[in-house]
C-alpha cells in the first residue's frame, strides 16, 4: 500500500475532515476489546454511523434521536494526540450534526443496536451480492477479522479508505490524484459539504440495485496538464500557505525603494566597498520578490541592492579537503602506482616490506615550474643616446600608467567630496543641538567629531593636490622627453627604437561644467581654508591676548625697573618685542594663490585631456650610413644571454642561448619542470652573457609563493618583472657604455634590465596542511612568533582606514586573532598534552630497559638462560671499551680446578658480547625443503629406480650407502636425536699375555681335564662338545676385545670381538639427551653441548672363580673382567659441525699395560679404531653471527684475495680456502698477521742444538699440553675466532688454530721452515696443523698441534685429510692439485700449477697481532703438588664410593713406587721406559696378579680426569682381596701448563 | 617506564576474493617508544587453504616495547598479498589497526582496503593482474591523504592479541 503525501499534514486534516462527510455508506463492525488505534479508528466509524443514524432518522421522521456520545468510552480509555485530533473532528461533527436540524428525540439503545445490526446485515448482503463497479484495489494489510474494513465509492473519485497501522500511529488515508479535484470542489463551507453529501447518498442508495452490466467500465488514465495543476497549486497552496510563486522579472527599484527614497552608491563617493556575496541571480530574484512582497524594506541597502555580508565567509575553505574523483585520476596523482603482478624471486618478500624505489616517488611530491618568458634591457651599455632616451620615456609612461590605474586622485576627490557631505550634515546636527542646548557629552562628542572630519577633510584635500600636481609634472616629462627624441632622430636621421609615442587628445564636453567645477573646488578649498583659519585665528587670539597682557606688564616691570636703578642694568631683563597679532584672513590674495597653484598643478579649465600612449611600432631604419651605429648595431647582434635556473644552490636547467636583438628584448618563453622533493628554499635566476667563458650579469631571486597548492593552478602563470643590475662599468667605443659620466653631464646608469619570468610550486606538500589556513595571506607575518594582544593593540591604535583595500588583509587578521575572552576558555594546549612520563634520556638510559635489550641481543644464538647480573649489564653499559682485557676479569672461584684460565668464559662472553655488536646477523635462507617436510611424491623417475632395485640383483655383501637428508636444525622440530655409530674394525690391539705359574683362565681347562678322567663315558661326549666351546671361546693367548661407549653418562657396548685386529662391524644407536630437558634440539643448544663421546676398548676376560673343585663338575663359576687397553674421545659438537665422522682413529692407549703385550713391537703402529658416526636425523647447525667487517688495514688485501679464492671456488667447489679469520675485536682480518717468530720457553730448548727433533718435540708438547677449548662451545654461534698467543697463553685453553699458530711460530723463531696449514682432518673436520721441513733431510713434516704428534706427509694414518690453505708469513698458497690428501701432495710452492701463491703486501707482517715476545710465567712447583694431592685425594674418594659396595684397600707402596715412575715417564716423553717399570714391579708380580696402566690426561677438569678415570672401569674390579693402586703426577710448565699423569692399577694377590 | 607486552597471532584473512594470501605486517609506533625485544615486522606464510574461504596464518607476534609516553601508541599495518596460480603476488590491500589499550585477550579483525586506481590500472589488473600498490604507506597511516583515494573493500584479517601492560598506573593511567 502505497502512502503518499502530497500537501501538508494540515491540508490533509482538512481533506480527511471533509472526506469524513462525503462517506455515504459504511460497514462496520465493533469489537469490543481493541487496541487504541483500533480504538481510533472505530471511534471515527462511531461518528459516521453516528451520522447516518441521525441521517436514517431524518428520513424516518422519527421524533427523537439521543445522540449518545459514544467518545466518552474512548476518551476515557486513552488521551493520546490521536484522540484529541479526532475530538476536534468530533466537534467539528457536532456542529455540522447542529446545523442539519436533526436534533431532539431520543432513541433507545435497544432500538440503535437492532437498527444497526440490520444495516449491517443488508449491507454486507449487499457486497456479496453485488461487485463494486471499477473496485479499486483494496490492500488489506492486515487481512484480519478485526480490522473493520470500509470502503466507499464516490461517482467522481475512487476513493478507498483503509484502516492501517502507519510506522509513526498516523491516522492516513489513501488518496488518489483525483483527490485533488474533489478537494476543489470540496470548500470548507459546511453547507455545501451537506449539500453534497446529501446528493452522494442519494446517488449511492440506488447503487446497492445497479446493473450488473455496469460492473465495469473503462476509465482512461487521469491526467492532468501541468500548467493547470500549477495554476492551482499557485491559487490554492501559494494563497493558503503565504507561500509566493516564483517570479522570473527582476525586482525594480521603485519596487524596492518606494518613490521616495533617493540612492547613495558608495563607491561613488571614493568609499572602498567591499565585494558583496551574493546568491546566483535566479535565488537573487526570488529573495528579492518576496521581501518586497513581506515589505521588509531593511533587506535593501542604501544603493537598493540587497544587503550582503562582506568578504569571505569563512576565513579558511573548509571544502579544501574534498578532492574530486577526476583528480584522483589526474597524472599529478602520485599516491597510486600500479604495480604489476611479479613473482618474487627466492620466496624472498623482504623487498616487498621496504622498497626504496617507492620512496623516491613519494618524495619527490613537489613542482616547481619556472617560466621564464622575456629579458629586457633597461640599460645596456650597447644604448646609444635614443635608446637611453627611449627607456626614460618608457619608464615614465610605466609610471603614468600606473598612476592612472590607482587614480588616486580621483579617489580621493571622491572621499573628500562624501566626507564634506558628511560634516555638512554634521554641523546641521550639531546646530541642532546647540539650539536645544543640550548640555555634555553628546555635543562633545559631536563637536570633537567635526573638528576630526576637518582635519580629514584637509588631508584629503592635500592629498589630491599633490597627486594631481604629480601627474601634471609627469605629463610635461613625457612631452619633453619625447620631443627630445623626435628631435635626436631627426638630427641623426635614422630611427634606432621602436618607441612612438601618441598623445591622446579627449575635449572636454561641457566646458562651462568643467570651469564650474574647478571653481566650485576651489570655491570649497577656500572656504575651507578660512574655517580654519578661523578657528586658528579664534584660539590663537585669545593667546595672543594673554600674551600681549603678560608683554605689556612686563613693560611697564621693566620701566619701573630701569626708572629705579639707573645705573646698574644687571638685573633688567632683555627688552622683549611684543607679540605679534595673529594676522586677519585675506580672502582676496588666498584666492590669488589658490589660484595660481591650481593652474600650475592641474589641468586649465576647459583644456583638453591630454593622454599619452606608448607605442613599440616605429620601424627601424634599416639603411642608414652611420657607419657606427651600423657597428654598434652589429655588436648588439654578436651578443647573446641564456638564463640559468638555480634552485637551493644547485643549478637545476638553464635556456638556450638567444641572441640580443635591436630592442634589447630576448624572448626566451621556455619553461621548465623541477620535481622536488622538500620546498625550495630559493630559486635564483642567473642572468649570463654567452661566451666562452659565460660572464654572470646578475643573479635574481625569484619569489615563490608561500603556499603550494596540491595541484597546479590552470591558468596561465602570473609573469612577475624582476630587476637587476649588472654592476661593472662598461667602456664601451660603440655604445654609451655603463656606469660612466656621461657626455651631457651626470653618470649613466649601470647595465639594468627585467626579467619577466614566473615560478610556481604545485603538488603535495606536508607540512602544507598542518600550516593554519588562515595565516596563508600574511606573507612574513604569519612567520613571526605574534603576541596576539601586541598585535592587537598596534592594530587598534593605529586606526586603519577600513576603506582602504589595503588594509583588508590586515583587519582579517585582527579579526582572526584569538580574542582576550579565548584567553580564558579551557583550551588543550598541545604542551599541556604531551607531558612524556619521564624525560627522553631518562628513558634511553634506562638500565632495566637496556639489560632486557641485552638479553635479546644475546639470545640470539643460545637457549640457555643468560644471566642478569649487574656485571653484565655493567659490562654492556660500559661506554668505551675498544678490546676485551684478561686484567678486567677476576677469577671467579678457586673450588673447582680448570687447567684454563678461570676467566676464560667470561673473555669469551666479552668477544662475543663485541663480536655480535658488529656483526652481522645472518639468518640463514631457507629453501622449501628445508622448511617443509614432505614425501615427495613419487615419479617415474623414483618409481622407475624403485623397480629396477625389484628386479636387480640382491647383493647383500655388497651393501649401497643411503645418503641421509641434512635437515636444518633451527626451524625443525626433531623429536629426538640419535648417533648413529658404526664400529668397523680394531688394529693393532695389544695380546693378552700368559703367566706361565699362575695361568687364570686356562686354570679351568686343566680342571676340566682332570675332571674328564673320572666322569664316566656316557657323559663324555657332551662335555666334551662344552669342552670345544669352552676352548674355542677362550682362546687364551687371544684378547676378547670390545668397545665401549660412553655418552652422557650411559654406556653402549658392542659384542666382545676376538683377536689383534678384531672386527666388529657393528652398529648402535646413542641416544642423544638434551643439556636441559625442555629445549628442544636448536642447532644453537646442541652447538653449546659439551658432551663427550669416550670410547674404550676393553679385553673380557674371563676368571674363574669356582672354589670348590668338586662342584667343578656341573658347576661353571667364572668371573668377567673388563681390562682396560684403551682409549680415545671425540667430543660431540665435532660430529655435530662435521654431521659426520669417518675414519680410522688413533686410540690412546697406555704405552705399558701390565699383562699385556704388543703383538708388534713396531713404534709407530697404534692402536686404531676405524668407524663412523653420524647423526640421525642429520641437523645441519647454521652460524648464526658472521664477522663482516674488514679490518681497515687489511681491507684491500681481503677483498683482493677473497676473489682468487672466489674464482679458485669455480673450480674446487669442496675446498675452503681461508684467506681471513675474525680476531677477538670482530673484525675480519688477514690469517697471516698472527704468523710471526715467538720465542717458545727457555726451559724447553735443549742447550746444545735447539733444532734438533727431541727440542721440537718438546715444544710440541707444550703446546699440546695447553687445554683445548673448541671455540664453538664458548661461543655459541659465532665462526672461529682466532686468539692472539699472548691471550691464548693467558687464558691457557684454545682451538686448533691457536695452537697450531703458536707451534707455528716457535718453529720460526727457532728458524725452522714452517708453514701453517689449513685442512681438513679427523676428527675435528676443519683443523690447523703445522707444516715443516727438517734443514738437513728437506723433507716436510706435518705436527699435530693439539695432540703433539708428527707425521710424515706420506704417512697413511696421518689424522690430516685434506689440506687446502698453506701459509707462511708472507704468503698464501692454495692448493690447486688435484688431489688435497697429504700423501699426494707436492710441496713445492714455487711451482704455479701445484699452488697458487698470494703474496700479502708488505705491511702486513709488521702489522702483526701477535706479540712481539712472550712472557712466560716459571713453572709453579708448589701449585703442582698441590694439583696432584687434590687429584689424588678426589681419584681416591671417587674410586671407594664407586666401589661403595665392597672395600677398597690402597696399596701405598706400590703407589709410591709408581709415582716415582711416573716422573720417569714424564721425563722420557714420548717414549715410555717401559723395561724399568716392569723391573720395578718384578718383585709385586710374584705375589700378585697385576693389571695396571698409566694414562697421560689431556688437560681438562677435576671433573673430566674423573671421567676419564671411570671410563677405564678399573672400580669394577670384583676379585677377592684386590688391591688398588693409584699414583699421580703432575708436572708443572712454564705459564701454568702443567702435564698430568695418573697410574692406576689393581694388585689381585696370587693364591 | 611503562611497558607493553604485545603477544597474539595473525590468526586468518576471510572474506578475500582469492584465499591464497600471504600477509606483511609491521608495528607502528611512536617517538616516545621503543622496542625492547621480538619482531616489529614480519611476514606470514602462503596459505592456499583446501576449503577456499578461509587462509589461516595463525602467525605469532611477540613484541615487547617500552614508552615514556601514551602517545603514538602502537599500530599493526598490515599487507595482504594474493599469490596466483602463476606464483605471482599482487597486493590485496591494506589494513591498520590499533593495538588493544586494555590488557587481557583481544579479537580483532581488521578490514583490509585496496586502493581502485584509474581506469588503467583496472583494465591492467582485470588483464594482467597487478594491483595499483600506494606509494608510500604514510597513506595508511596518517590518514592525511586518504580522502584522494578510492578504495575497495578486500576482506578481512582476524587477529587475536594478548595485551599485558606494566607500570601504566605508575604514570597514573588507567588501562
Amino acid at each position: 500500500m502505497s502512502k503518499t503525501q502530497l500537501f501538508s499534514p494540515d491540508i490533509i486534516e482538512e481533506i480527511s475532515l471533509s472526506e469524513s462527510h462525503n462517506e455515504g455508506d459504511e460497514v462496520d463492525k465493533i469489537e469490543t476489546n481493541t487496541v487504541s488505534i483500533e480504538d481510533a479508528l472505530l471511534q471515527r466509524l462511531e461518528l459516521k454511523k453516528q451520522n447516518l443514524q441521525k441521517k436514517l432518522a431524518g428520513r424516518r421522521d422519527s421524533d427523537s434521536i439521543q445522540i449518545a456520545p459514544p467518545e466518552n468510552n474512548s476518551e476515557s480509555q486513552s488521551g493520546s494526540g490521536l484522540h484529541d485530533r479526532l475530538k476536534q473532528k468530533l466537534l467539528a461533527m457536532r456542529e455540522s450534526a447542529s446545523e442539519s436540524k436533526l436534533e431532539g428525540g431520543n432513541v433507545l439503545l435497544e432500538q440503535e443496536r437492532v437498527q444497526k445490526g440490520r444495516k449491517k446485515e443488508d449491507i454486507e448482503m449487499s457486497l456479496i451480492r453485488k461487485p463494486l463497479r471499477s473496485l479499486p484495489p483494496i490492500a488489506t494489510d492486515r487481512g484480519s477479522s478485526k480490522s473493520p474494513v470500509v470502503s466507499f465509492q464516490n461517482e467522481n473519485a475512487d476513493m478507498h479508505l483503509n484502516q492501517e497501522r502507519s510506522e509513526g500511529d498516523e491516522l492516513d488515508g489513501i488518496f488518489s490524484r483525483n483527490l485533488l479535484d474533489q478537494n476543489d470542489e470540496t470548500a470548507s463551507d459546511a453547507t455545501e459539504i451537506r449539500d453534497d453529501e446529501d446528493s452522494i447518498h442519494s446517488e449511492t442508495i440506488p447503487f446497492i440495485s445497479q446493473e450488473p452490466l455496469d460492473i465495469l467500465v473503462y476509465q482512461p488514465p487521469r491526467y492532468r496538464y501541468a500548467a493547470e495543476r500549477l495554476e492551482q497549486e499557485n491559487t490554492v497552496l501559494f494563497a493558503k500557505q503565504g507561500l509566493f510563486p516564483p517570479e522570473n522579472n527582476p525586482v525594480t527599484l521603485e519596487q524596492k525603494q518606494g518613490s521616495d527614497l533617493e540612492l547613495r552608491v558608495a563607491q561613488e563617493e571614493g568609499l572602498y566597498v567591499p565585494e558583496v556575496m551574493l546568491p546566483p541571480n535566479r535565488t537573487l530574484i526570488a529573495m528579492e520578490h518576496r521581501i518586497v512582497r513581506e515589505k521588509a524594506k531593511n533587506w535593501f541597502g542604501e544603493d537598493g541592492q540587497l544587503k550582503g555580508l562582506t568578504g569571505k565567509f569563512q576565513t579558511s575553505s573548509k571544502k579544501g579537503l574534498f578532492h574530486q574523483r577526476k583528480e584522483l585520476f589526474s597524472p599529478t596523482n602520485h599516491l597510486i602506482q600500479y604495480q604489476p603482478s611479479a613473482v618474487f624471486p627466492n620466496l624472498d618478500r623482504q623487498s616487498v616490506i621496504s622498497n626504496p624505489n617507492q620512496t623516491d616517488i613519494i618524495s619527490t611530491n613537489i613542482h616547481l615550474s619556472v617560466y621564464i618568458s622575456s629579458l629586457r634591457f633597461t640599460h645596456h651599455w650597447l644604448f646609444s643616446n635614443e635608446h637611453l632616451l627611449c627607456c626614460t620615456l618608457y619608464a615614465l609612461q610605466l609610471q603614468y600608467n600606473r598612476l592612472k590605474e590607482r587614480d588616486s586622485a580621483e579617489m580621493h576627490f571622491r572621499h573628500l567630496q562624501a566626507l564634506r557631505r558628511q560634516l555638512r550634515s554634521l554641523k546641521a546636527e550639531f546646530d541642532k543641538l546647540m539650539l536645544q542646548s543640550l548640555t555634555g557629552i553628546e555635543i562633545e562628542q559631536k563637536a570633537n567629531d567635526v573638528t576630526q572630519l576637518k582635519q580629514e577633510i584637509s588631508e584629503y584635500r592635500q592629498l589630491r593636490s599633490v597627486e594631481l600636481e604629480k601627474e601634471q609634472q609627469l605629463l610635461k616629462r613625457i612631452f619633453k622627453v619625447w620631443s627630445q627624441l623626435k628631435q635626436l632622430r631627426i638630427e641623426q636621421g635614422y630611427v634606432s627604437t621602436a618607441a612612438r609615442l601618441r598623445i591622446k587628445k579627449t575635449n572636454v564636453v561641457d566646458v562651462e561644467e568643467d570651469r564650474v567645477n574647478f571653481l566650485t573646488e576651489l570655491e570649497e578649498e577656500l572656504m575651507e581654508l578660512k574655517e580654519e583659519h578661523d578657528e586658528k585665528l579664534s584660539g590663537e587670539r585669545i593667546n595672543y591676548e594673554v600674551a600681549y597682557d603678560q608683554w605689556r606688564r612686563d613693560q611697564g616691570e621693566r620701566k619701573k625697573l630701569l626708572d629705579d636703578s639707573q645705573g646698574s642694568a644687571l638685573s633688567i631683563p632683555p627688552d622683549t618685542p611684543p607679540p605679534v597679532p595673529v594676522s586677519e584672513f585675506v580672502e582676496a590674495e588666498v584666492r590669488r594663490r589658490l589660484n595660481e597653484e591650481y593652474l600650475a598643478a592641474r589641468r586649465h579649465p576647459g583644456q583638453p585631456v591630454l593622454t599619452p600612449e606608448l607605442y613599440l611600432n616605429m620601424p627601424i631604419s634599416g639603411q642608414i650610413e652611420d657607419q657606427k651605429e651600423l657597428s654598434r648595431r652589429r655588436e648588439i647582434e654578436k651578443l647573446s644571454f641564456f638564463i640559468r635556473v638555480r634552485v637551493n644552490g644547485e643549478t637545476a636547467c638553464e635556456t638556450r642561448h638567444r641572441k640580443l636583438k635591436q630592442d634589447f628584448i630576448i624572448d626566451f618563453q621556455e619553461q621548465f619542470q623541477l620535481e622536488l622533493r622538500h620546498k625550495p628554499e630559493s630559486v635564483i635566476l642567473q642572468v649570463y652573457q654567452a661566451s666562452f667563458n659565460p660572464a654572470l650579469l646578475a643573479e635574481v631571486p625569484c619569489p615563490l609563493p608561500i603556499d603550494i597548492p596540491v595541484q597546479k593552478p590552470a591558468t596561465n602563470p602570473m609573469l612577475q618583472s624582476l630587476d637587476f643590475t649588472y654592476d661593472k662599468v662598461m667602456h664601451v667605443k660603440l655604445g654609451l657604455g655603463a656606469g660612466i659620466p656621461s657626455r651631457g653631464g651626470g653618470i649613466l646608469p649601470y647595465t639594468t634590465g627585467v626579467l619577466n619570468s614566473s615560478a610556481e610550486l604545485y603538488g603535495q606538500s606536508g607540512s602544507n596542511c598542518t600550516e593554519r589556513d588562515e595565516w596563508k595571506g600574511y606573507g612574513k607575518l604569519a612567520k613571526l612568533p605574534l603576541d596576539a594582544e601586541k598585535i592587537r593593540a598596534t592594530l587598534t591604535s593605529s586606526r586603519l582606514d577600513p576603506n582602504d583595500p589595503r588594509n583588508i588583509p590586515l583587519l582579517q587578521l585582527l579579526r582572526s586573532l584569538p580574542t582576550e575572552d579565548s584567553s580564558n576558555t579551557f583550551r588543550l594546549t598541545r604542551m599541556d598534552l604531551v607531558r612524556p612520563f619521564i624525560s627522553q634520556r631518562e628513558f634511553l638510559s634506562n638500565p632495566n630497559f637496556n639489560t632486557i635489550k641485552e638479553k635479546h641481543q644475546f639470545e640470539l644464538s643460545s637457549a640457555r638462560p643468560v644471566q642478569y647480573d649487574d656485571e653484565l649489564t655493567m659490562l654492556a653499559d660500559s661506554p668505551v671499551r675498544t678490546q676485551p682485557s684478561l686484567e678486567d676479569i677476576q677469577p671467579m672461584s678457586d673450588q673447582d680446578f680448570t687447567p684454563w684460565h678461570p676467566g676464560t668464559e667470561k673473555f669469551y662472553q666479552m668477544v662475543k658480547h663485541d663480536i655480535s655488536k658488529q656483526a652481522e646477523i645472518k639468518t640463514p635462507d631457507y629453501t622449501l625443503e628445508e622448511v617443509v617436510i614432505e614425501d615427495p611424491v613419487p615419479n617415474t623417475g623414483i618409481l622407475t629406480k624403485y623397480i629396477h632395485q625389484l628386479f636387480s640383483p640382491k647383493r647383500p655383501l655388497q651393501p649401497k650407502r643411503v645418503p641421509r637428508r641434512t635437515l636444518p636444525s633451527k626451524h625443525t622440530n626433531i623429536r629426538e636425536l640419535n648417533l648413529v655409530l658404526r664400529v668397523l674394525q680394531g688394529y693393532n690391539f695389544p695380546t693378552r699375555v700368559i703367566e706361565p705359574d699362575k695361568p687364570g683362565p686356562r686354570l679351568g681347562r686343566t680342571l676340566a681335564g682332570q675332571w674328564r678322567e673320572s666322569s664316566s663315558a656316557h657323559v663324555s661326549t657332551m662335555m666334551s662338545e662344552i669342552q670345544e666351546d669352552i676352548s674355542e671361546d677362550d682362546t687364551p693367548n687371544e684378547t676378547n676385545p670390545f668397545i665401549e661407549i660412553r655418552f652422557q653418562g650411559t654406556t653402549y657396548r658392542t659384542k666382545q670381538s676376538l683377536g689383534v685386529n678384531p672386527c666388529w662391524n657393528e652398529e648402535l644407536i646413542i641416544k642423544f639427551h638434551t643439556p636441559v630437558p625442555t629445549s628442544t634440539f636448536s642447532a644453537d643448544s646442541l652447538l653449546s653441548s659439551t658432551d663427550i663421546l669416550y670410547f674404550n676398548a676393553f679385553d673380557l676376560v674371563r676368571v674363574d672363580a669356582l672354589e670348590d673343585e668338586r662342584l667343578r663338575a656341573n658347576t661353571i663359576k667364572e668371573r668377567l673382567q673388563y681390562r682396560w687397553l684403551g682409549s680415545f674421545q671425540i667430543p660431540f659438537h665435532t660430529i655435530l659441525v662435521n654431521s659426520r665422522v669417518d675414519g680410522t682413529f688413533k686410540m690412546q692407549a697406555p704405552k705399558m699395560l701390565f699383562g699385556y703385550e704388543r703383538a708388534d713391537r713396531l713404534d709407530d703402529t697404534d692402536m686404531q679404531l676405524s668407524m663412523f658416526i653420524t647423526l640421525d636425523p642429520l641437523i645441519k647447525p647454521h652460524r648464526s653471527i658472521y664477522a663482516t667487517q674488514l679490518d681497515k688495514d687489511d681491507k684491500k688485501q681481503i677483498e683482493k684475495f677473497k676473489h682468487e679464492t672466489d674464482s679458485l671456488g669455480n673450480n674446487f667447489p669442496d675446498r675452503e680456502y681461508t684467506v681471513s679469520v675474525c680476531d677477538i675485536d670482530g673484525r675480519q682480518v688477514i690469517v697471516n698477521r698472527y704468523i710471526s717468530p715467538l720465542n717458545p720457553p727457555e726451559s724447553l730448548l735443549s742447550q746444545e742444538d735447539p733444532c734438533n727433533l727431541k727440542s721440537l718435540q718438546r715444544i710440541s708438547r707444550f703446546v699440546s699440553l695447553i687445554p683445548f677449548l673448541p671455540d664453538s662451545q664458548c661461543l655459541e654461534g659465532l665462526s672461529d675466532v682466532w686468539v692472539p698467543a699472548e691471550e691464548f697463553l693467558k687464558l691457557r685453553c684454545g682451538d686448533e688454530e691457536e695452537h697450531a699458530t703458536l707451534l707455528l711460530n716457535y718453529f720460526l723463531f727457532l728458524d725452522i721452515e714452517a708453514w701453517l696449514v689449513l685442512g681438513f682432518g679427523i676428527p675435528e673436520g676443519s683443523t690447523s696443523y703445522v707444516l715443516s721441513r727438517d734443514k738437513r733431510s728437506r723433507s716436510f713434516c706435518l705436527w699435530n698441534p693439539s695432540n703433539g704428534e708428527r707425521f710424515a706427509p706420506s704417512d697413511v694414518n696421518c689424522p690430516l685429510l685434506h689440506i687446502y690453505t698453506v701459509l707462511s708469513a708472507k704468503k698464501i698458497h692454495f692448493n690447486i692439485q688435484s688431489s688435497t690428501k697429504p700423501s699426494d701432495i707436492i710441496f713445492d710452492f714455487s711451482n704455479s700449477r701445484k699452488w697458487k701463491t698470494c703474496v700479502v703486501a708488505e705491511g702486513i707482517p709488521q702489522n702483526s697481532l701477535q706479540p712481539s715476545e712472550l712472557v712466560y710465567t716459571p713453572p709453579d712447583l708448589a701449585k703442582a703438588s698441590q694439583l696432584q694431592d687434590t687429584i689424588q685425594h678426589r681419584l681416591q674418594h671417587r674410586i671407594e664410593k664407586w666401589r661403595s659396595r665392597m672395600p677398597t684397600h690402597w696399596n701405598r707402596y706400590a703407589s709410591d713406587m709408581l709415582n716415582e715412575q711416573l716422573i720417569k715417564c714424564e721425563e722420557s716423553y714420548p717414549h715410555i721406559p717401559e723395561f724399568e717399570l716392569k723391573q720395578a714391579f718384578e718383585a709385586l708380580f710374584t705375589t700378585f696378579q697385576i693389571v695396571g696402566f698409566p694414562i697421560h690426561l689431556t688437560p681438562t677438569s677435576l671433573k673430566g680426569i674423573e671421567e676419564q678415570v671411570y671410563t677405564t672401569g678399573i672400580h669394577t674390579c670384583q676379585e677377592p682381596g684386590v688391591e688398588y693402586v693409584l699414583a699421580c703426577y703432575v708436572h708443572p710448565y712454564p705459564s701454568d701448563v702443567h702435564s698430568i699423569w695418573i697410574y692406576l692399577a689393581t694388585m689381585v694377590p696370587r693364591e | 617506564m611503562a611497558e607493553l607486552h604485545i603477544i597474539g597471532e595473525i590468526v586468518s584473512g576471510v572474506g578475500f576474493s582469492s584465499p591464497n594470501l600471504f600477509c606483511s605486517w609491521k608495528l607502528s609506533y611512536g617517538n616516545a617508544w621503543k622496542e625492547l625485544g621480538g619482531d616489529t615486522e614480519g611476514q606470514t606464510h602462503v596459505d592456499i587453504p583446501s576449503d577456499y574461504t578461509t587462509a589461516i596464518f595463525s602467525h605469532p607476534i611477540h613484541v615487547h616495547l617500552a614508552t615514556r609516553d601514551v602517545q603514538g601508541w602502537p599500530r599493526i599495518l598490515f599487507r595482504v598479498y594474493r599469490e596466483s596460480i602463476f606464483g605471482q603476488s599482487e597486493l590485496c590491500g591494506y589494513g591498520v589497526t590499533y593495538i588493544p589499550s586494555t590488557p587481557g585477550m583481544h579479537e580483532l579483525s581488521c578490514h583490509v582496503w585496496k586502493p581502485v586506481g584509474t581506469l588503467l590500472h583496472q583494465v591492467l589488473e582485470f588483464f594482467l593482474g597487478g594491483s595499483p600498490e600506494l606509494v608510500d604507506d604514510d597513506v595508511i597511516l596518517s590518514g592525511t591523504n586518504r580522502q584522494r583515494i578510492c578504495t575497495t573493500t578486500s576482506g578481512k584479517l582476524k587477529l587475536r592479541i594478548n595485551v599485558i601492560t606494566r607500570n601504566f598506573d605508575k604514570f597514573n593511567v588507567d588501562i
